[in-house]
Parts: C-alpha cells; sequence; structure tokens
C-alpha cells in the first residue's frame, strides 16, 4: 500500500507548516514536518539595543506568548545586571503567568481542539452548532485577558511590566478586582472539564524525554532549574548543557534535543516532572478527565493542558492571598548596567522558553539567544509520527490524515513570527 | 459598549517592517491633542482579543497595513470589512486570527458589532526588522491627517 500524505499548510495551529509523509508498501520513506516560519531573526533585532528596550521589543515577538516573552526576557535582564525582584514583584509575575497559560491553553482547546471532535473544519461552523460553547471559551480567555489589563495596562504586549519591577504599583482595589474575575471563571472552567470529559482522545503511546522547569516551592511556570527524569536539575545557566540545538535542511527552525533524546516540553512535560505540586482542585480534575501520571500519549497534552488551566486559576486566588497586604513593594528601584551575561527562562503555555543576552558596561545587547518551546518539540512530533503511522495504516487516508494532523496540533505548535495582516481584493 | 466613545485602534507587528506601520501612525496620534472622547490604542497583533477591544465600543477606526491583491497599491485605502476577502472555507487558526476571522466569528456568535472603518496603509517591506521603509512611510502624514478629519478631530466631521 502507498501513501503519499503532503499536508501544505497545516490547519488550525499558529503559523505555517507543512508534513510531508510518504509511505510504500507500510514503510516511511519519507517524513518531514517542514517548517517555513520561524522567529530567530529577531535575535539579531536585539543587537545593539540597549538592555533595558528587550523585554518591551520581545513582547512584540508573540500575542498569544507575549507575557511568557516579556518575563523570560526581563529575568535574562535581572540575571545579566544582578537585580533581585522583590517577593512581591515574583508574585505578581507569578499571576501573570498563570493569566497567559490560562488564556493560551483555553484558545488552543476551544478555538482549534474543539472542532475535531465535533468532526467539523473550524470553530465557525462549531460556534453556528453549538454557540455556548465557544461562548464559554471567549469568556474564560476574557477572565486572563481582564487580570492582565488590571495589573499590567493588557495582556497583548504589556506595559506595566519592567526590568525590577512594575511601572504601576496596584491597588488593593486591583486585586479584589483580580479576586472576582478569578471567581466568576469557576463555573465555566467547572464546565469545561465536564465537556472535555466526553471527549474521545486517541490511544497511542510512546516514550520520551520530557524537559520543563521544576521548583522546590511552587507548580513550575515563572520559576525553577531545568529538570527532566533523566538529566536531574540543572542550573538555567547550563541550559546548553540541558539542551542541544540543531540546523535542519528543510525547517527554518531548529530542532532540539537533551542528551541522544528528543524531547518533549509544554503541558504534559510539566505535568509529568512537578504533578505532586499541582493544587489539589487541578488534579482532582485531572481525575475526572481520566489523565494518570505520568502519561506518554501526546494526544493527552490536551487534557494536560486542562489541568493546568484549572490549576491557573485556582492557584492565582492562593498567590494572592501571599501578597503584602500593606503596601507591595513592587516599584522599580534604580537599573545600574554592567558587563555581564543572563539567562532567563520561563514556562510559557507551550513549554520552556529560553532568552539569554550578553551585555556591555554601557548595557548594549551584543549577542541573543532565545529557543522557542515549538522548535524543541518538532524532532518529538516527527518520531511520534514515525511511530504512529504503522498503527494507523489500516484507516483511509482521510482519518490518516486527521489522526496526523490532531497529533501535530496536540502539541499546540506556534511556529509563525507573528506578521499582521490583511488581505484585500479590490474590484475595479 | 460605550455609546460615546471611538476607538482608533493600529494593528501589526513593529518587528516586521512595513506591517508595523499602523503602530507608527498610533504612536505619532497619541502625540496630537485629540479630544477626550478618543481612544488611540497600539494593539499589536492582538489575534482573538480583537473581540475584546472591539466589544466595546460603537465606532471603530482600525489602522493597519494592507496585502494588496491586483489594484492600485500605491495609496492608502478605505475599506469596509466587507471588502475584505471572506474564505471560501471555514478556515480559523489562532495566529492567522486576522480582522476577517474574528469579525466572521463575532457575527456567527451574533456578537454586538461596531462601525468599522478601515485605514489600509500600503506595505512594500514585510520582512523581520524594526523600522519602515521610505516608501511606506511616505504615508504617515497622509493618513494622520485621513484619520484627524474622519474621527471628528479636524473640522468637526462625524465619523463615518
Amino acid at each position: 500500500m502507498t501513501h503519499d500524505i503532503h499536508l501544505h499548510h497545516i490547519t488550525r495551529v499558529e503559523g505555517h507548516g507543512n508534513l510531508v509523509l510518504n509511505i510504500k508498501e507500510g514503510r516511511i520513506e519519507e517524513l518531514r514536518l517542514e517548517i517555513v516560519e520561524s522567529p530567530r531573526f529577531f535575535e539579531v533585532m536585539l543587537l545593539g539595543r540597549h538592555i533595558t528596550e528587550a523585554p518591551h521589543i520581545t513582547s512584540r515577538i508573540c500575542g498569544i506568548c507575549a507575557i511568557s516573552h516579556t518575563l523570560a526576557s526581563i529575568k535574562a535582564c535581572e540575571s545579566a545586571l544582578d537585580i533581585t525582584p522583590s517577593a512581591d514583584v515574583i508574585l505578581l509575575r507569578k499571576i501573570l503567568m498563570h493569566a497567559e497559560v490560562l488564556q493560551s491553553h483555553i484558545l488552543h482547546l476551544y478555538l482549534l481542539v474543539a472542532p475535531d471532535f465535533f468532526n467539523v473544519g473550524s470553530v465557525i461552523p462549531l460556534a453556528r452548532s453549538n454557540p455556548e460553547v465557544v461562548k464559554r471559551g471567549l469568556r474564560l480567555k476574557k477572565v486572563a485577558n481582564e487580570i492582565c489589563r488590571i495589573l499590567v495596562g493588557r495582556h497583548i504586549h504589556p506595559i506595566g511590566m519592567t526590568v525590577g519591577g512594575f511601572m504601576r504599583i496596584p491597588a488593593k482595589k486591583d486585586l479584589e478586582e483580580v479576586r472576582k474575575v478569578l471567581e466568576s471563571a469557576i463555573p465555566d472552567i467547572d464546565e469545561t472539564v465536564n465537556f472535555f470529559k466526553g471527549l474521545n482522545i486517541p490511544e497511542f503511546n510512546r516514550e520520551t524525554r520530557y524537559c520543563s522547569l521544576k521548583d522546590k516551592g511552587d507548580y513550575a511556570l515563572y520559576d525553577g532549574k531545568l529538570y527532566s527524569k533523566e538529566n536531574d536539575f540543572t542550573e538555567v545557566e547550563q541550559y546548553r548543557d540541558f539542551i542541544t540545538e540543531s540546523v535542519i535542511e528543510y525547517s527554518t527552525a531548529k530542532h532540539a534535543s537533551s542528551g541522544d533524546s528528543s524531547i518533549m516540553v509544554g503541558a504534559l512535560a510539566r505535568l509529568n516532572n512537578n504533578y505532586s505540586q499541582l493544587s489539589d482542585k487541578a488534579k482532582e480534575a485531572a481525575q475526572r478527565l481520566g489523565l494518570t501520571l505520568p502519561c506518554t500519549n501526546p494526544y493527552m497534552n490536551n487534557i494536560a493542558q486542562l489541568v493546568e488551566s484549572v490549576h491557573c486559576i485556582y492557584d492565582s486566588l492562593r498567590l494572592l492571598d501571599r501578597l503584602s497586604s500593606g503596601n507591595m513593594n513592587v516599584g522599580v528601584g534604580r537599573v545600574d548596567v554592567r558587563e555581564g551575561l543572563g539567562v532567563g527562562v520561563v514556562e510559557a503555555p507551550r513549554g520552556s522558553l529560553y532568552h539569554e543576552y550578553g551585555v556591555d558596561d554601557k548595557g548594549i545587547i551584543k549577542s541573543a539567544n532565545c529557543i522557542i518551546p515549538t522548535a524543541q518539540n518538532l524532532a518529538n512530533i516527527e518520531e511520534d509520527i514515525e511511530a504512529l503511522v504503522p498503527g494507523i495504516l489500516g484507516l483511509s487516508k482521510v482519518e490518516m490524515i486527521q489522526r496526523l494532523e490532531m497529533l501535530v496540533r496536540a502539541y499546540d505548535p506556534c511556529i509563525s513570527c507573528s506578521s499582521h495582516f490583511l488581505e484585500v481584493k479590490f474590484i475595479e | 459598549m460605550s455609546d460615546d466613545r471611538l476607538l482608533i485602534l493600529g494593528l501589526g507587528n513593529i518587528l516586521m517592517g512595513d506591517d508595523g506601520i499602523g503602530m507608527h501612525i498610533i504612536n505619532d496620534l497619541k502625540k496630537l491633542n485629540l479630544p477626550d472622547s478618543i481612544d488611540v490604542i497600539d494593539g499589536g497583533t492582538p489575534g482573538i482579543d480583537l473581540i475584546d477591544m472591539l466589544s466595546t465600543y460603537r465606532n471603530v477606526i482600525l489602522v493597519d497595513a494592507i496585502k494588496y491583491r491586483g489594484g492600485d497599491s500605491s495609496g492608502i485605502k478605505v475599506v469596509s470589512p466587507d471588502d475584505i476577502i471572506y474564505r471560501e472555507y471555514d478556515d480559523f487558526s489562532a495566529h492567522d486570527v486576522e480582522l476577517t476571522s474574528v469579525l466572521r466569528l463575532m457575527r456567527t456568535l451574533d456578537m454586538d458589532m461596531p462601525e468599522i472603518k478601515i485605514i489600509g496603509m500600503p506595505a512594500y517591506n514585510i520582512y523581520p526588522g524594526i523600522g519602515l521603509s521610505d516608501e511606506c512611510k511616505r504615508f504617515i502624514p497622509e493618513a494622520i491627517e485621513f484619520i484627524m478629519e474622519i474621527s471628528g478631530s479636524k473640522n468637526k466631521m462625524d465619523f463615518m
């Protein structure tokens, strides 16, 4: 049996990627996940800029992960300049990371994944047949946006966060508003768990190396050391010992590996590494959703995203309680520049996000490196496809394509470089 | 929904050359003494979050780079949402959530829609890099003049 599958522009993923798969008599002859867009040029734009500009520039890399890029950048700057933020600053940043993870996961689950389970091509027909489902997703997304608006002006390209702290200290009433917004989301997130509980996730398992941050205290999204079961802990400054990037001929994004293995990053990797630190409500959700850890089914990354969404809501309420009750210490102190090298890593919605800057004694960026989560997952996706295909050869080509697209989509790849465009046709 | 406020919203990515023209115009508009009833916002690349931005206003002027398919690409175009090509298929991808998809979703969900006027700025160089091409830059004064006029900031003209 021969299949020649060429998925040009995989649908419902962020950005443009093609999948080339050539199967002859049950054997894969050719397999390529071609990435035709990449954000790596953005590093060049940082060269020659003052280090304090970096968070504002990198916040523009992605409209979906703007908080993550901003915070990875801020952490790299603070590391290079030897600045230690206050406990309140860290707590507020953690709440903002939660908000971003929540909004990104909800966007993926409701707008991109849910149509698969209704056998429709996109969220548009889903909005026609089940408007209440889509509206619930939009309400949850708005919750996260509201939190960012209250704390840092907005979610897209946040303007309130900077090296050292926050441009504006949130008032008590702001924090009360954040609490109200979070509490208002509880019925919808609970209903979301019920909704996804009933959906049939394909069964496919393959062991790989799960990489994420891991912290001693909290479930690691903002801080921690680099971790995989095989590598144990690695300091973020030593990230080159933990992760290796390589150039692939057919892809404008590099591939990544750790040791001799491809790696998986993102929600499922984090849950595999840090499940015990989830909030009780998130653990309860995992149980309701049938997610048992460790889990080696990449399709379950979607379910892991939902479990993290539950965690983000409940853990944000806990973090709010930990903020200073009196005047918070979140203002920006004096930023003294010096020559140095700094690394900042956060867990963006799709996985570990690395920023590294080298600066001279005037604070001018002389070197920059940025590793995005999707690039880290690409080799792993290819290996998953290789392992998956023999088991689905009996399916029709249409069903095979659907199963393959669902697999790629389960990783929630963010391929593109954020260019925003309108296409207009003028009738002359 | 705000009845009396006008939103002037710039869209695009300043890291992608001329794609960021909307942001540059917004930054210039912010320096002008516009009436208090006008909100001028640098929207960046909001994707689906555009819904939240649009749904709180009755009148919106969007400023964005436009990629033309045929026709005259040498100047500023003013278009309505209906002028934008609607895809023949029901595709919807998060990053690709351009204005058409967002408007389409809002309409499908029967959400309140503002009156929208789109100022399409000709984009010549869409490539990673900060800064506009000279060809693109030369249209900024004209665009600002025009936005001032249709927003009622000049000559007290009514919106739309």
